[in-house]
């Protein structure tokens, strides 16, 4: 069975939704360079990400390390320990 | 030093070319109670005696005992705070941010330009984030502790809305929390006083508490002394002959505080008044003999601020509406002033009991009563007994002139906490002892 992958957009929502900007992301919307912008600058604290986590293990059913979570800085890299994550489960 | 100066300690001549003067003076208010979303509509609604007692509306009351609770009704956070607030925040917290941040705006300071070290915030709280923690818990047993929100970590916390007022407007000074039941806003003033005089030059203190959900309000009915009468207008009758408990009810208030020194160098556009004495004490344990803290409390606040009981011209009421303690504080009015010496109100009957609130939102009263010279009445009093010896003030408001207040609180489990306030002008010297 193919392996679903989560996208940036996805991982943009979770983290939305965490932080409790709401549900709705906009595709059009999306700055290819978000991926790459620090949470810091983005304003999502520690909580958020565990939070996001939280919110990705009961929507996707994916239990990502809550040691490795804090240590992310930017979405690229949740999303790249999501779908790795996905790869191995 | 910087030329607006920066009063290091009550001995220092802080602000240059001026003297040290670390009296602490309120230059800002904010409020949120039952019956009124800020201090114009609060106080409007307190002159006019109109309540914001209402039967429950957060969840289904049948089959509880009492119904009635002061509750901040039509309040929506979304309107008040931004998004990211909201998942993390009890509803305490969303109404201590909205207090916090009038009390800022109603003192015309703006944080981002002051240092933030040299700015703190003291918050009194009894109850913590009742409503939010309920419904994590609901989670943790419904679904299991995966499902609990990781914002509950803090969300709970006694010291959350000194937390969260602190990162809003970046005030890192010294700042802490206080829990002391109904005495706990009490205390947080009295200890923003203390910060003040120790060289902080700006202090936000206050208390809002919320606890108006099932879990909560078990709680609150966990007392025993709250009213089971289904009139919003006449359940809460404290000092009445009849009296039946106490309504609980939600918010409070905050108050920025300021040295004297710096609020002359700011300057501060207006100043309600000074916080000039603070003292607390413990009750003795049930059955002792020795005599309950309360005059002890005022004895010693009076002290502090070097007034003598004659010079009390109001006293806001702890007013709990329970006939032991309704004594007992009645009591305590006439072992300080001698009996009908003093004129006596409360609002209440109009907001119930606040818990940490209550303190904050009754010095809220008796400052605006110095300014305006307008004391409220205590509303829905009954027969209140001749052995009392009180001159509550009722009916309509009174006119009178009032440069000293005294305003005291007693919390559950035996605190006692009290805070004279008066009249300042800041064009004047500084003539106090202390």
């Amino acid at each position: 069975m193919a392996m679903v992958q989560l996208t940036l957009p996805d991982i943009l929502r979770a983290l939305t939704v965490a932080a409790g900007q709401g549900d709705e992301v906009d595709l059009a919307a999306i700055d290819p360079g978000v991926a790459e912008q620090s949470f810091d600058d983005l304003g999502y604290d520690s909580l958020v990400l565990l939070e996001t986590a939280s919110l990705l293990e009961h929507e996707h059913g994916i239990v990502l390390p809550e040691d490795r979570i804090t240590d992310l800085h930017n979405p690229q890299a949740l999303l790249d320990l999501v779908n790795g994550t996905l790869a191995t489960q | 030093m910087g030329a607006t100066g920066r009063p290091q300690g009550a001995d220092d001549s802080g602000v240059t070319g001026a003297p040290a003067d670390g009296r602490a003076v309120v230059t800002g208010l904010g409020v949120v109670a039952p019956n009124g979303l800020g201090v114009d509509r609060f106080w409007s609604a307190t002159l006019r005696g109109q309540h914001g007692i209402e039967p429950l509306t957060r969840f289904d009351t049948a089959g509880y005992p009492s119904v009635l609770a002061g509750q901040v009704s039509g309040f929506d956070p979304r309107d008040h705070l931004p998004d990211r607030l909201l998942p993390q925040t009890d509803l305490s917290t969303q109404l201590a941010l909205v207090a916090a941040d009038q009390a800022l705006q109603d003192a015309k300071v703006d944080p981002g330009v002051l240092t933030d070290y040299d700015m703190g915030v003291v918050t009194g709280n009894a109850s913590g984030g009742f409503d939010f923690t309920h419904r994590e818990f609901d989670k943790l047993w419904a679904r299991g502790p995966r499902f609990v929100s990781v914002y509950e970590s803090f969300a709970w916390f006694y010291a959350v809305n000194t937390g969260q007022v602190s990162i809003r407007h970046g005030l890192r000074g010294p700042s802490t929390s206080l829990v002391a039941e109904q005495a706990s806003g009490l205390d947080a003033v009295g200890h923003a006083r203390r910060t003040l005089r120790r060289g902080t030059p700006l202090v936000v203190a206050g208390g809002v508490d919320s606890a108006l959900d099932p879990w909560g309000w078990a709680s609150h009915l966990s007392s025993g002394r709250v009213s089971t009468d289904d009139d919003p207008a006449t359940a809460y009758r404290p000092f009445a002959a009849d009296a039946s408990g106490w309504v609980p009810g939600e918010g409070g208030a905050f108050l920025v505080l300021e040295r004297a020194d710096a609020a002359r160098a700011r300057p501060a556009q207006q100043v309600y008044g000074e916080i000039a004495g603070y003292a607390s004490t413990f009750d003795p344990r049930p059955g002792s003999s020795r005599p309950l803290g309360l005059q002890r409390a005022a004895e010693l606040a009076l002290t502090q601020a070097g007034v003598a009981p004659r010079d009390v011209d109001l006293v806001v009421a702890d007013a709990a509406a329970a006939p032991e303690l309704d004594r007992g504080e009645a009591d305590a009015l006439r072992g300080l002033f001698g009996p009908r010496a003093v004129e006596v109100t409360t609002a209440k009957p109009l907001t119930g009991r606040l818990l940490a609130g209550g303190g904050p939102l009754d010095l809220v009263v008796a400052l605006l009563a110095i300014r305006d010279g307008t004391i409220p009445p205590t509303t829905v009093a009954g027969l209140v007994p001749e052995a009392y010896g009180i001159d509550l003030v009722r009916g309509a408001p009174r006119q009178a002139e009032v440069a000293t207040a005294l305003v005291w609180g007693r919390g559950r489990w035996g605190f006692n906490s009290a805070v004279v306030v008066r009249r300042v002008d800041l064009s004047l010297p500084n003539t106090s002892k202390e």
